[in-house]
């Protein structure tokens, strides 16, 4: 149930995270030494005239060192959807640089969460039901195992299986043909869909047992609900006890998993992508890692940062609004 | 002449363990009068709750209902319960037969307002009239305001939780009550309460209630008949009057000289009363009391159990009945 | 006579205890996935200590052939500058269990301190540690490592420094609730009745039934952060000069090393993390069932 103060709690919760993610943001880059528009530029330009670089500072924000006027100007920026000019991909903005990433991972995140989820909570129904036998006992331990192996290995023996062994059978890099231009034709989405077989393939296979053991766990429990019997003593059907009883009180630990694991499905896809070569936002933080392009990074982490702050509390008040205990803990 | 309502024949209920069957019910015969309020009594493990559960064939794997009869005795004819299809049997219940569970904290639905919690129940019977009328007269009848209808069960008391419960039971105008230890969970005053309550409830509604217990003191204050349960089956049943007064069974003798007597001698006693009850998994011969019963002697080892000398009025299941209760009064 | 008591009774407790400890570890001693999992871990820090020792080659000495396969002269091959992987993997099995260990060290002591501070004494205390770690837990780990370590020195130290105070928060959580519930435990309620102080009451009764869950929690951390190491170093940050697991795999990475097909060079750091997060996994579980098992819980 959604009261007032349950709901003032989680804004200022979600206020204060995103606060102090825009303090990072902007502090950070500033306590490293030097001016990041000398070393970074003048190693990519090794000369640039006076006049030059008086632009590219007031460009980049850099000409007033006072550290509150910054902040100002960052904040203000900010909110005009401002980001800064990234260095990797000068003279496009850090936004347009996310704006271009940004499908791919989603689509990415989407479709794999969209089929970890139903795999797991088939899996996870299927080894809840066997609960306690050997089978499940193995099963169960495989999946641990399974959920503790890094992303990125994974994606790289794929990409050595696919590479060597299984060769031509699916690509191993990029989101399309490099010889197709993007548009709505069969060719170009066949394209993206080959390409992105690997990638999800590797996604789900290290997150759906997540879902499977919170499946598990929730079938056991509610096994042994009380209230399941009642509602079998009053009559109900079958097929409201589920949908009433045990599916709306099950749902609950499976979403908590989702949210829970947002984070880490997340960081996996961007490794995924390094592995791949595929143009979404993870290739794109590590390109700007690599090769030092700050505002990206800060950009990117921003974006990320209020992404995941604001699913969090979208979250919270659906929480609430599934489970009426929930103001109480 | 007896009017028995239910009637449960050569009932036997199992546990598939993987330590091996655990026999909860073994051969269990009883009769359920009507208008009655029968309490089973016995300690736990005694295949008291099992048999709730049974009649209401809310038995889950890995517990199986392996053979024997249960018959209501409706006003239109006999139904047997255990042979009723699916879909009959989710009519059947808690229309005819409804039930209070031991855990008031967990029977209700946690997502669910309580109002909805009744109006499922009676969409899923067909009822008609007016819920909303419907829903406030029976949580008024268990004692409860009607602004308890649009509230969450975690927003209500555990006592309130159970007389919702007992609202829910009564909801449907059932002729049987099965009430589980339905005050365990609760502290002494407002188990006091629910008792009166379900008792003042019995006489308004002409319930028939069957009452389930391991405290003897309650069941002798509210029973009209006592079915003592010993290893899976009634060891002594009778009038509670005459059962109290002069118990048959050792067994029974001896759970009432710990309740009531003071007096010191009773230690002597209740130290027989020491040991465990027999191990369910086993086939057991003759006597199941046998083991721990200060009158022991070897003929009990072959006790036959099988002839149709169950239930009924006065029943006794031990070779030298009333021995026990005349030694007791030696003692004191 | 009096004050001879005292010590008698403190030193025949404390024998008691000892032989209570013996037991408890003999006794989880006798659970499969326990044991296996401890096995693991063993091994593997086993390695970690001998790793200079059995290393036939400096990790440093480029001298070699790039990209030879294994062979008796080199086990696991040679890398892209003629490195031998087997020295750098042995050598490199020290280097991650020693990020891991010393994350673990700061994260168990801050996640307990604060976890126990902040159960044991509700209040404003509580509310103001459980506000802070809650605002923490919110804003996402990996992001935030990014772009700490984009911006600190990349040394080992750095990363060590990270990984410890971005882990806390969770384990304080894990801590707290559990110290909750023992709180309410009717020993802990006669240890205070009898006049027991505060922090005395903390150590002597609660702190100790707290181990088992501070241990399991310790390990998962090693392993939790081995891995985030070596996905750091994976994405081309921290000190990428340095032997270890997670750098093997960036230069592998980098190298192409798919290419030339050296998957000597890749599978081993990838599968002791993998066995080494298994082990954790089976070491927690099996814990956890002797601890269930031994208090009568049903979990």
């Amino acid at each position: 149930m959604i009261t007032r103060k349950y709901l003032a709690t989680r804004t200022s919760y979600a206020i204060v995270t995103a606060i102090i993610a825009l303090i990072i943001n902007f502090l950070l880059p500033r306590l490293v030494p030097g001016n990041p528009v000398y070393t970074i530029l003048l190693t990519k330009y090794h000369y640039l005239p006076p006049n030059q670089i008086k632009l590219l500072e007031s460009q980049f924000g850099l000409q007033n060192p006072s550290l509150w006027y910054q902040f100002q100007r960052y904040i203000i920026e900010l909110f005009h959807g401002n980001l800064g000019i990234s260095y990797y991909y000068y003279p496009s903005t850090v936004v347009n640089v996310i704006a271009t990433h940004l499908p791919w991972t989603l689509y990415l995140l989407g479709t794999s969460t969209a089929i970890s989820s139903l795999i797991g909570v088939i899996v996870g129904k299927y080894i809840g039901w066997h609960s306690g036998t050997r089978k499940e006992t193995f099963v169960s331990a495989l999946f641990m195992g399974l959920t503790s192996i890094p992303f990125f290995w994974i994606a790289v023996i794929f990409q050595l299986v696919f590479a060597l062994y299984l060769t031509n059978l699916l690509p191993i890099s990029g989101a399309f043909s490099v010889t197709l231009v993007p548009s709505f034709t069969a060719a170009f989405i066949l394209s993206v869909i080959k390409h992105s077989i690997l990638p999800i393939f590797t996604l789900v296979l290290v997150s759906f047992p997540g879902f499977s053991l919170t499946m598990r766990n929730t079938m056991v429990n509610q096994n042994r609900e009380d209230y399941l019997t009642l509602a079998k003593a009053k009559g109900i059907p079958e097929r409201l006890i589920v949908k009433n009883y045990a599916a709306r009180n099950a749902v609950l630990p499976v979403a908590t998993h989702i949210v829970l694991a947002f984070g880490y499905v997340v960081a996996g896809a961007f490794f995924v992508e390094v592995v791949f070569s595929y143009p979404g936002i993870g290739d794109a933080l590590y390109v700007a890692v690599t090769s030092l392009d700050y505002p990206l990074v800060d950009g990117i982490f921003l974006m990320i940062t209020l992404t995941v702050i604001i699913a969090n509390f979208i979250s919270d008040i659906l929480y609430a609004y599934l489970d009426p205990r929930v103001e109480l803990r | 002449m007896s009017f028995p309502i239910l009637s449960i024949r050569k009932l036997n209920t199992v546990f598939h363990t993987p330590s091996g069957d655990v026999n909860a019910l073994r051969d269990l015969s009883l009769e359920v009068e009507r208008g009655e309020v029968l309490a089973i009594v016995g300690e736990s493990g005694s295949g008291k709750s099992t048999l709730g559960f049974s009649i209401l064939r809310l038995i889950d794997s890995p517990g199986e209902i392996v053979s024997g009869s249960i018959t209501y005795h409706d006003k239109d004819g006999d139904v047997s319960i255990l042979d009723l299809s699916l879909p009959k049997l989710r009519e059947f219940r808690w229309v005819n037969i409804s039930m209070i569970f031991q855990s008031a904290m967990n029977v209700l639905n946690p997502v669910a307002r309580i109002e909805r919690q009744f109006i499922d129940t009676f969409e899923a019977h067909n009822l008609g009239g007016d819920y909303q009328a419907r829903i406030e007269k029976y949580l008024q009848i268990a004692g409860l305001g009607k602004q308890v209808k649009k509230m969450y069960p975690h927003e209500l008391s555990g006592g309130m939780k159970q007389r919702v419960s007992i609202a829910l039971a009564l909801s449907c105008e059932p002729s049987v009550l099965i009430a589980d230890e339905p005050t365990t969970a609760l502290d002494v005053v407002v188990q006091k309460e629910i008792l009166s309550s379900i008792i003042k409830i019995k006489e308004e509604l002409n319930l028939t209630v069957m009452f389930i217990t391991h405290d003897l003191s309650v069941a002798s204050s509210i029973a009209d008949r006592l079915a003592i349960f010993y290893a899976g089956r009634p060891v002594e049943v009778g009038s509670a009057e005459k059962l109290l007064k002069s118990p048959q069974h050792p067994y029974t003798a001896m759970l009432l000289s710990s309740m009531i007597s003071l007096n010191t001698n009773r230690d002597a006693f209740l130290k027989t009363m020491g040991g465990t009850p027999p191990d369910l998994r086993k086939p057991i011969q003759g006597c199941s009391f046998m083991s721990r019963c200060p009158l022991a002697e070897p003929a009990c080892g072959t006790y036959d159990l099988s002839p149709g000398k169950s239930y009924g009025e006065g029943y006794v299941e031990c070779i030298h009945p009333g021995r026990m209760a005349r030694e007791v009064e030696a003692v004191d | 006579m009096l004050p001879e008591l005292e010590p008698l009774a403190s030193k025949s407790l404390k024998t008691k205890k000892q032989t209570d400890e013996d037991s408890f570890i003999r006794g989880a001693l006798g659970n499969r996935k326990f044991l296996s999992g401890l096995i693991i871990l063993l091994a593997f820090t086993l390695l970690g200590i001998l790793g200079p020792f059995i290393a036939p080659y400096s990790p440093y000495n480029t001298s070699f052939q790039s990209w030879l396969p294994p062979s008796s002269a080199h086990l696991l091959g040679t890398d892209y500058i003629g490195h031998d992987v087997y020295s750098w993997f042995v050598i490199g099995t020290g280097t991650s269990l020693f990020v891991g260990a010393t994350v673990s060290l700061i994260t168990t002591f801050l996640g307990t301190a604060v976890g126990l501070i902040s159960g044991y004494y509700s209040g404003a205390i509580d509310n103001i540690l459980m506000r802070t770690v809650d605002v923490l837990l919110i804003i996402p780990t990996f992001p935030l490592l990014v772009i700490l370590a984009v911006y600190l020195p990349p040394t080992n130290t750095t990363t060590i420094l990270i990984l410890g105070m971005l882990s806390w928060p969770f384990m304080s959580r894990v801590i707290r609730s559990q110290v909750l519930t023992l709180k309410e435990r009717p020993f802990v309620n006669a240890a205070k009745l009898s006049g027991y102080s505060g922090s005395k009451v903390l150590f002597k009764e609660i702190f100790p039934h707290l181990l088992p869950l501070i241990i399991i929690n310790a390990v998962y951390v090693v392993v939790g952060a081995i891995v985030a190491q070596a996905g750091l170093a994976f994405f081309g940050l921290g000190d990428l000069s340095s032997v270890n697991w997670g750098t093997s795999l960036y230069w592998a990475q980098s190298s192409d090393a798919i290419v030339y097909n050296a998957w000597w060079w890749i599978v081993p750091p990838g599968l002791s993390i993998a066995l080494i997060g298994i082990a954790a996994n089976l070491f927690g579980t099996g814990l956890n069932e002797y601890v269930g098992q031994r208090s009568g819980e049903v979990r």
